[in-house]
């Protein structure tokens, strides 16, 4: 029995402890193949960026955004109705207590008041469009129209924001850095994301670069401005007496030195910082071609009409927008302002349409006429609507109209989208009637068009996972080709 | 041992039941309760397939030592009697849940007989358990089959609870035909058969035509079974097959009969469609028209399938990234996708080695972007041998079209841009072999029109685009820019004009006349300023409608007063840089917010220009905007006074200047201009008023308007 017991000692010696429990965790670990995320690898970094999750329509985005919010009543949303009511007060069944802008909330009266411009129909899909915009009109069957956008904001700043970066709220990331993040650039000698700024005569509202900011992204993805003047990017030569190999020993110093303070300090933006240095040297050989327009055959200049050639203007930007997209740009931003017309509505859009409407449809048949136009995925639109109702005194060819977040019109094409109208809204044009789709699902979809799915888009910042549609946002199928 | 005597003795009425159940099986009815007994059946078939196992591996591999112990026998005869008690339990459970709809009827059949045989062969196991340990081989061998079957029978039941191919199917390549792109989708083929297969052929197959029916070909379709023919458009309920499909599904000549997987609305809804319109076999969907039911139920079955599935291995990430560079960018078209995206950058870059040493990757390139390289006639040898191209960019480059010949082996080639290059319409016949090419792009090449109708008249699906050529449109020049930023001048300065189209001509004009397009003079970089005056500029070329006028003031700054004073504060938004903004020679542009005007609203404007030495002065002018939407109106009036200082004054004038009417104006700079008897002063004082009820054809009827001043000239 001694014996016995001592042998039973004997077997729990430390070398059969170790060997079992070496055993014990070799089972452990091999349950752990099952579980990826264990040991802390957690979900948001195994977010693979530089990919699309899943085989891309469109490549690339020109965004021609109208900043102020043209009037969809008076561009593509055609009411007879409200030329039938004209002057009526706005029923109160259709406005539903909806909250209005500090300009209207006094008013007593909620005149309605119809276009004074005539629509025709156009194209298969026999869509509305305004006698405004004859050119938008001749390339009607490349566009889908979406005349049941909605929003949350009813003012232009947080309307705006929300539209670039999927919250009201700024310092959040912009849609064309989260596809920067996520796709990463085509052609390294150029920025991923681009902006560009042109202004019309109508009444105007700010863009402030919170709107193409990288958020808590790297700041690699920051949208890249450019001047509107002869020279679109400044200080991109080499100043007098410096050459190329002088600016690469430069370079490279600086980079040596760049590395020592990354390894004291350990900021990854030391490390962003040196990108951009490297890729404005690159874009130094890029950039001159790219936006020299003066090699641009007559046909061009004519499609486009003769304001491509004069910088800073709307046109001028569409054709640089073209040249930068063409070379490998994922995304270039266009801002045009003047389209808050909250009085002298008539005349001012008038101006603001002839600022827009021929470069934008040229943008599209000269996309197409290179076969780019699959690719690349051209969007227009404003940050919000506008309303049925006068604000200020309606006259018989004269009024305005206030903010209206409730239904607008914007439209996609190209890049996979499947043209034609989608959505309507209700007979009076202030309420959705069909399809509405919600600025979030506009960025799913958007983001889906690229190959992106929204959901797995994310990124940690400050103890959250984040993505450009936030907690909301679906893919509206029928919009996809 | 009491259960085990009564299990034995009911093994005998438990398989007499089940037989007897087999045998008159189409004329049983289950009440409920024993529904309830036989829904049981997946739960309780665990026992016998657990026991059988059991008693198999103790049958085959005990050895002959083993099997003359005393608890091995008794623990045999337990597992073999449990073994056969529940698996005739089993069998009779299985047996009423199979009489209740929804089961797979080919799979239930079987599996039925299997578990039958399984309880009935463990039974006859039992009862001569005795005389078999004689015979060890035959009662292995006996056990192996009963084994087996009862495995088989297992098997089965998966399948029908949990589909065919349960176990294997995520290790099972999938056979499923390559989804077709919409474009390419036959309306038979594509969107009918597969209903067809999926529903109706596995009764209506070769081997086993009910009803005499065989619906796999075309000719077996249209011949019909033993009750006529399938449709008949000229019938209300387009004959047969529409009619058997809407009866109600328990109506016995319902088809797919009851029990078998039922047709979707959707695909009853295509069926109807198609035979509606004619049920053609070879149509293709996209040629029906846009809105044709049959179109748009297409495109939703075959909207997701138009992603193309790549079946080529993919490269190493390690082989990609060697051939990667910031002009050479080389990427899979998504993640885990084996196909390849290449696209080149930067002219300077670019040989036809770099193009070459793709080879090692060519299988695996479906689209290759070459914009604007200088891309020869010859490379085009290199990329005729990437034959999963899809997509082929050489925009602008340095082919000459010779050499397109070289892309014959492009079987899968759908898209060719040839924009910008010198490709002529007769070479193109070298594409038109090409099975799968839609689209090619030739704007801006010497193919015209003519030629691509040519082209598009010789069939086959290709879609040959010239895009924009704008000769016959006639535009308007844009206006010539005056590019002098001081138009207020102390000493003799270049005019300064420019327009931005090629090959216009400016003409201009320096005695306030429309410039001409042949008697004015033509503005070249020469011409000098150098005192009051007015220019204007137009600008000409032929073929293009003349632009509008520009027109510029220029102002020698004459006598500067030394000092200014502002009697009335301008609105602090409006504020300025005070009093010395009327003189600080800086002429704003017509931007009201941008810190350069005075503006006024509330009050009236008054100040004081001081000198410090008498001057003579003649005349007077103040630079004042007006922009009418925003609420910006020229002053009612201005009254100015001179003397010798503040206290002795006498009033030398007023301007009125004309108030804007109805039709809006875009904004403007005005320039209000005094002249008087040439007089000695040391002091001018000036009083602007702005328009106090905006009339009433404007939005802000009623209210103030503004005042925006800037530079004031004496001279």
């Amino acid at each position: 029995m001694q014996k016995e017991m001592l042998e039973h000692g004997l077997s729990h010696n430390r070398r059969r402890f170790l060997s079992k429990m070496s055993m014990g965790l070799g089972s452990v670990a091999l349950g752990s193949l099952l579980i990826p995320d264990l040991f802390g690898k957690s979900a948001e970094e195994a977010v693979i960026t530089g990919l699309p999750h899943f085989a891309p329509k469109a490549k690339r985005i020109i965004y021609l955004f109208q900043n102020g919010a043209p009037s969809q009543l008076d561009l593509f949303d055609y009411k007879p109705l409200l030329q039938k009511m004209q002057g009526q007060d706005l029923p109160a069944s259709i406005r539903q207590g909806q909250r209005l802008t500090g300009m209207t909330a006094t008013q007593e009266h909620f005149p309605l008041a119809g276009t004074v411009f005539q629509f025709g129909e156009y194209g298969q899909a026999r869509a509305h469009i305004s006698e405004l915009l004859p050119h938008t009109a001749s390339v009607v069957d490349d566009l889908c129209i979406i005349k049941s956008m909605y929003t949350e904001a009813i003012n232009h700043d947080p309307a705006l924001t929300f539209f670039q970066t999927g919250a009201q709220v700024g310092n959040r990331p912009s849609m064309g850095s989260w596809l920067s993040y996520g796709l990463g650039s085509e052609n390294k000698n150029l920025p991923a994301f681009c902006v560009l700024l042109s202004k019309g005569k109508g009444n105007g509202q700010g863009v402030y670069a919170k709107l193409w900011s990288n958020g808590f992204l790297d700041s690699i993805h920051q949208g890249v401005q450019f001047s509107s003047g002869e020279n679109p990017v400044l200080y991109l030569n080499n100043p007098d007496g410096m050459n190329k190999a002088d600016r690469r020993k430069m370079l490279d110093k600086l980079g040596e030195l760049n590395e020592l303070s990354f390894k004291e300090f350990e900021d990854p933006e030391i490390h962003a910082k040196v990108q951009q240095y490297e890729m404005a040297y690159r874009m130094q050989t890029a950039v001159p071609e790219i936006t020299d327009t003066s090699k641009e055959p007559e046909s061009i200049v004519k499609l486009y009409g003769p304001d491509c050639l004069v910088p800073g203007t709307f046109a001028a930007n569409c054709l640089l927008a073209r040249k930068l997209s063409e070379n490998g740009v994922r995304f270039v931003q266009l801002y045009h302002q003047g389209w808050d017309a909250h009085g002298d509505l008539p005349n001012q859009i008038k101006g603001q349409c002839l600022d827009v409407d021929q470069a934008s449809a040229a943008l599209i048949t000269d996309l197409k006429q290179r076969g780019l136009l699959d690719e690349t995925l051209v969007i227009w639109g404003g940050e919000f609507g506008r309303t049925n109702y006068c604000q200020g005194k309606l006259t018989k060819d004269s009024y305005g109209r206030d903010h209206h977040p409730r239904s607008f019109t914007i439209w996609m094409a190209g890049g996979g989208v499947k043209p034609g109208v989608y959505g309507e809204t209700d007979d009076f044009g202030y309420n959705i009637a069909k399809n509405p789709v919600h600025v979030h699902d506009f960025h799913a979809t958007a983001l889906a068009l690229m190959g992106l799915d929204h959901e797995k888009l994310t990124f940690r910042s400050q103890g959250r996972r984040y993505r450009l549609t936030d907690v909301a946002g679906k893919v509206v199928k029928d919009l996809i080709a | 041992m009491k259960f085990k005597n009564i299990a034995a003795a009911l093994l005998v009425p438990l398989n007499a039941l089940l037989l007897f159940c087999l045998v008159v099986e189409g004329k049983l009815v289950i009440p409920a309760w024993l529904q309830v007994f036989g829904r049981m059946h997946p739960l309780v078939l665990h026992f016998p397939i657990v026991l059988v196992l059991l008693y198999a591996v103790l049958q085959l591999f005990s050895g002959k030592t083993m099997k003359q112990e005393g608890w091995y026998v008794v623990v045999e005869d337990v597992l073999l009697l449990s073994a056969a008690f529940t698996a005739a339990g089993t069998a009779l459970m299985g047996l009423f849940l199979s009489k209740e709809p929804g089961y797979d009827a080919d799979t239930v059949v079987l599996h039925k007989y299997l578990g039958a045989f399984t309880s009935f062969s463990l039974y006859g196991l039992y009862s001569f358990r005795g005389r078999l340990q004689q015979k060890a081989l035959f009662s292995k061998l006996a056990t192996s089959i009963t084994a087996i079957v009862l495995l088989w029978a297992g098997h089965l039941g998966g399948n029908i609870t949990h589909g065919n191919n349960f176990v294997f199917a995520p290790v099972t390549p999938d056979h499923k035909k390559p989804p077709v792109a919409l474009e390419d989708a036959y309306v038979y083929n594509d969107l009918v058969q597969p209903i067809l297969e999926a529903k109706c052929l596995q009764c209506h197959n070769d081997s086993k035509s009910k009803g005499d029916l065989v619906m796999k070909t075309k000719e077996l379709l249209l011949k019909g079974g033993k009750d006529g023919k399938l449709w008949d458009t000229s019938q209300a309920d387009l004959g047969l097959l529409m009619k058997r499909i809407h009866l109600p599904a328990e109506d016995k000549e319902h088809m797919p009969p009851d029990g078998k997987p039922q047709l979707t609305d959707q695909e009853i809804a295509t069926l109807y469609a198609w035979i509606k319109t004619g049920a053609s076999f070879d149509r293709k969907v996209m040629e029906l028209p846009e809105t044709d039911t049959l179109r748009t139920l297409a495109t939703k079955v075959l909207k997701q399938s138009t992603d193309e599935q790549f079946d080529f291995a993919p490269v190493s990430d390690k082989e990609i990234s060697k051939l990667n560079n910031n002009n050479r960018v080389i990427a899979p078209i998504a993640l885990g996708s084996p196909a390849l995206a290449v696209t080149f950058y930067n002219k300077p870059f670019f040989n036809s080695n770099a193009l070459e040493e793709l080879k090692s990757i060519g299988n695996n390139i479906t689209e290759l972007n070459l914009d604007n390289m200088p891309v020869k006639d010859e490379d085009l040898k290199t990329i005729g041998t990437f034959t999963n191209l899809r997509k082929l960019v050489l925009n602008n480059s340095d082919i000459t079209g010779n050499t397109l010949g070289e892309c014959k082996n492009l079987a899968n080639i759908k898209t060719i841009s040839l924009s910008g290059t010198a490709v002529k319409a007769g070479q193109l016949a070298a594409l038109q072999s090409l099975p799968k090419l839609k689209h090619v792009y030739l704007w801006n090449t010497g193919v015209n029109d003519a030629d691509a109708a040519k082209l598009q008249q010789k069939g086959n699906n290709i879609a040959w685009f010239t895009g924009f050529k704008g000769d016959t449109v006639i535009m308007k020049l844009t206006t010539p820019i005056l590019q002098n930023e001081q138009t207020v001048i102390a000493k003799p300065v270049k005019l300064m004009l420019k327009n931005y189209i090629k090959g216009a001509t400016i003409r201009y004009t320096t005695d306030g006349k429309d410039p001409d397009s042949l008697a004015s003079p033509v503005y070249d970089s020469s011409i000098v300023i150098s005192k009051d005056e007015t220019v204007k500029a137009k600008a000409f070329k032929p073929g293009w409608i003349s632009s509008d006028i520009v027109e510029g003031h220029f102002f020698m700054s004459g006598i500067m007063p030394d000092s200014a004073v502002l009697l009335t504060p301008a609105d602090p938004k409006y504020r300025a840089i005070g009093g010395k903004t009327l003189i600080d020679l800086d002429k704003s542009d017509l931007n009201f917010g941008n810190g350069k005007w005075l503006g006024y609203r509330d009050n009236d404007m008054q100040a004081l220009l001081l000198f410090n030495h008498p001057v003579k002065a003649q005349s007077i002018t103040f630079s004042a905007l007006m922009n009418v939407s925003s609420y910006i109106f020229p002053p009612t009036r201005v009254d100015i006074w001179g003397g010798a200082d503040q206290q002795h004054l006498t009033l030398l004038g007023t301007i009125t200047p004309q108030q804007p009417g109805k039709e809006m104006t875009n904004a403007q700079n005005l320039s209000l201009k005094l002249s008087f008897a040439p007089v000695e002063l040391k002091c001018i004082k000036f009083l602007a008023v702005p328009v106090h009820t905006i009339p009433a054809w404007h939005a802000g009827k009623g209210e103030k308007a503004w005042v925006f001043m800037d530079e004031v000239f004496v001279n």
